[in-house]
């Protein structure tokens, strides 16, 4: 007697998996720009995220009563996510904060990969802004030295993010610089250009859809371009706004993030633009330099509306379609 | 253009090489029962209805969708159908049945169609092949016999969605092997006792076409062609849509059989979840969102499976394909479906709270 299966008997090539590895292999080389502009000690921290990723995830996974099992790549992206949001000069127990958060707050106890209201990542770094900003929004220059281990003692600048935040017109604008990462901030979120060459790669893959976070950046750029926050010149301030902050890295990683953006097409491109319009308000008139994650939060508690909105009028034409 | 647009799936065929083989015959000589008329005499000069009786004597059942053919051909006549379309798309992969016979039998196939259009009202006739044939050894030509040849152009699932996609006006598609099966029928008053089946898969040696005796068993149709492996699945019908059989020697070909598949596969029951990606509901050619859909029925929600039209899922198994985390997506979708059928046809008598257990054990198989 054999066994049956339900039709199709042949399927795609992708899984869950493959997905999530693709993500893997593009942190992977963000990790290798940002060891390059702040040493060792980026990988360090990204290894530090993943073990207690894995921690946290043995944990739930007993609490939850499931199998714990290694193929399962979802927490590794969130934990490698979470540190490139952050400064080099971050301590080890506020990126072990922020991931303990992401996971045992935001991701499980909603019930675990693909049940999560809110995208963790986002959650977590949104803890750890609001109770450690001064360690999260200060940042070493870029090609100092940073010790691997224990605290930072260089001195800690503040990104352009802070300047326009403040009221004042940043310095420094080389937009080859800006576009290489040679600038203070996230240390994964500054190489526009590597985080860019990232986005197509996971197009081309398929792994995500690149109109949410094309549609997003276009926003944002639009918004900046007509509303500056300081009296600089349009073009100017969208290199600024772009660029300054985890807006780009944010759009690609964290935003794309299935689980928590539409599933259908138009609803996805809509839900984009707002969440362009919302963080380009967070940051007008917000409390924080860099309030992408808030703002996307806000976002992902609304996102499901979208798709019902747009199969409302698709199954008013359907339905039309079949009179 | 149409191709851009269209939803679904660009598969890998595999209709190679048994399309280009030629059709073997596995049938008996004493399977073989006359009919109670005689072979026409001059059958260029066949009325309607004569034809209409000739199907009906000898049975022929569409592979198509599994109708008579004499019933068919009576409902277009009376609803004036503008074409009579010789249906061998055969669109998924490994599956050629409608294909080789019409090519390797093309004088009795174009003999059926023009038969079939003449019983109809002398329509307009034409072929339908699919377009998106990659791995062809075979040139599909322009006219056969003098009759077009449609290259239907568009993603998996084409057949299903040619009925719906032809316009206001009404359109016979008949399948290529019940028309061989009508010329025979009317030259040789032959009933139908055999059908044409594909035999392929990743464990037959010899993958062909066949034409098999109607309830021969599917493990002499396998052994007929060889197998170099034990199959971990056989399949009766495309590997899209067709059913996995449990007993290959209990269960036999049925006229409405157009495939035997035996695969082999290391595949291991996966626990993932979905993450909610999106896939499905961008491929799903009734433009669906089978991710809802998939929830409500392991829900049991009723009304939200009649929101999201759980009843106009076609069963095309395109968002099971795709999905990355290996769901049941389209069987559990189907079957939610057609509880909410059932529940439209007798609603007083049928709570919601049944629907909910008849949706309720939740093993994934993949």
């Amino acid at each position: 007697m054999l066994r049956a299966y339900n039709p199709p008997h042949i399927r795609g090539r992708d899984s869950n998996k493959t997905i999530m590895d693709d993500v893997l292999i593009v942190l992977a080389a963000i990790y290798l720009m940002a060891s390059y502009y702040y040493g060792v000690r980026a990988v360090v921290l990204g290894l530090f995220a993943l073990l207690t990723a894995l921690v946290c995830d043995i944990v739930c996974k007993l609490l939850l009563g499931e199998r714990f099992s290694l193929r399962d790549h979802s927490s590794a992206v969130t934990a490698l996510l979470i540190p490139l949001l952050l400064p080099a000069s971050v301590s080890y127990a506020t990126v072990a904060t922020a991931v303990a958060f992401a996971l045992l707050i935001v991701k499980y106890p909603f019930g675990g990969v693909g049940q999560n209201l809110f995208n963790p990542a986002a959650g977590g770094i949104a803890f750890v802004s609001i109770c450690f900003s001064r360690e999260v929004f200060g940042y070493p220059t870029p090609l100092e030295p940073v010790p691997v281990f224990g605290k930072f003692e260089g001195r800690l600048v503040y990104s352009a993010a802070y300047t326009l935040k403040a009221g004042g017109v940043p310095t420094g604008g080389d937009f080859m610089e800006m576009l290489l990462g040679n600038v203070a901030g996230p240390m994964g979120a500054t190489n526009a250009l590597v985080v860019c060459a990232c986005l197509l790669y996971l197009v081309v893959r398929r792994a995500v859809h690149g109109q949410a976070p094309v549609c997003f950046l276009l926003t944002c750029a639009l918004y900046a371009f007509c509303f500056p926050r300081v009296p600089i010149s349009g073009t100017l301030s969208v290199m600024y706004e772009l660029f300054s902050g985890y807006l780009i890295l944010g759009a690609v990683f964290m935003l794309t993030d299935p689980v928590t953006s539409p599933k259908r097409g138009i609803a996805t491109t809509v839900y984009a633009v707002f969440a362009g319009v919302v963080t380009m308000l967070f940051r007008q008139f917000g409390g924080f330099e860099e309030s992408f994650a808030f703002s996307l939060l806000l976002c992902n508690a609304i996102a499901p509306m979208f798709d019902y909105l747009e199969e409302g009028i698709r199954r008013r034409v359907r339905r039309r379609a079949a009179l | 253009m149409a191709f851009l647009f269209s939803r679904g799936l660009i598969l890998d065929q595999h209709k190679e090489p048994a399309l280009s083989r030629d059709l073997r015959a596995f049938t008996s000589p004493a399977g073989t029962r006359a009919l109670s008329l005689p072979p026409a005499e001059n059958p260029a000069a066949l009325s309607s209805d004569e034809i209409i009786a000739y199907a009906a004597e000898a049975q022929i059942v569409d592979e198509r969708d599994g109708l008579p053919l004499d019933e068919k051909l009576r409902l277009a006549r009376m609803r004036q159908a503008v074409a009579v379309v010789a249906d061998a798309l055969d669109d998924e992969p490994y599956v050629s049945s409608q294909l080789n016979p019409l090519f390797k039998l093309s004088q009795q196939a174009i003999g059926g169609l023009q038969y079939a259009a003449r019983a109809v009202g002398e329509p307009k006739t034409r072929i339908a092949v699919y377009k998106n044939l990659s791995d062809l050894h075979l040139h599909i030509p322009n006219t056969l016999y003098g009759v077009r040849v449609q290259r239907i152009t568009g993603k998996y699932p084409v057949e299903i969605r040619a009925k719906l996609t032809d316009g206001p006006e009404e359109t016979l598609l008949i399948g290529a092997c019940a028309l061989i099966h009508l010329y025979r029928a009317i030259h040789q008053a032959i009933q139908q006792t055999t059908c044409f089946v594909t035999v392929a898969g990743n464990c037959v040696a010899n993958p062909v076409n066949l034409e098999v005796q109607i309830g021969a068993s599917f493990s002499q149709v396998l052994d007929r062609c060889g197998l170099f492996e034990e199959p971990s699945r056989i399949i009766s019908g495309g590997p899209m849509t067709g059913l996995c059989i449990q007993d290959p020697d209990e269960e036999t070909v049925q006229a409405t059989t157009r495939a035997v598949l035996a695969f082999k596969s290391d595949r291991r029951d996966r626990n993932y979840h979905c993450i909610g990606c999106g896939r499905c509901v961008r491929v799903c050619p009734r433009g669906l969102a089978p991710v809802y859909l998939y929830k409500a029925a392991v829900l049991g929600n009723v009304s939200m499976l009649r929101r999201f039209d759980a009843d106009q899922c076609l069963n095309c198994g395109t968002c099971s394909y795709v999905c990355p985390a290996k769901l049941d997506l389209s069987y559990r979708i189907r079957r939610a479906g057609s509880l909410i059928a059932a529940l439209d046809d007798r609603t007083q008598t049928v709570q919601p709270e049944a629907a909910g257990e008849e949706v309720e054990e939740h093993a994934q198989s993949v």
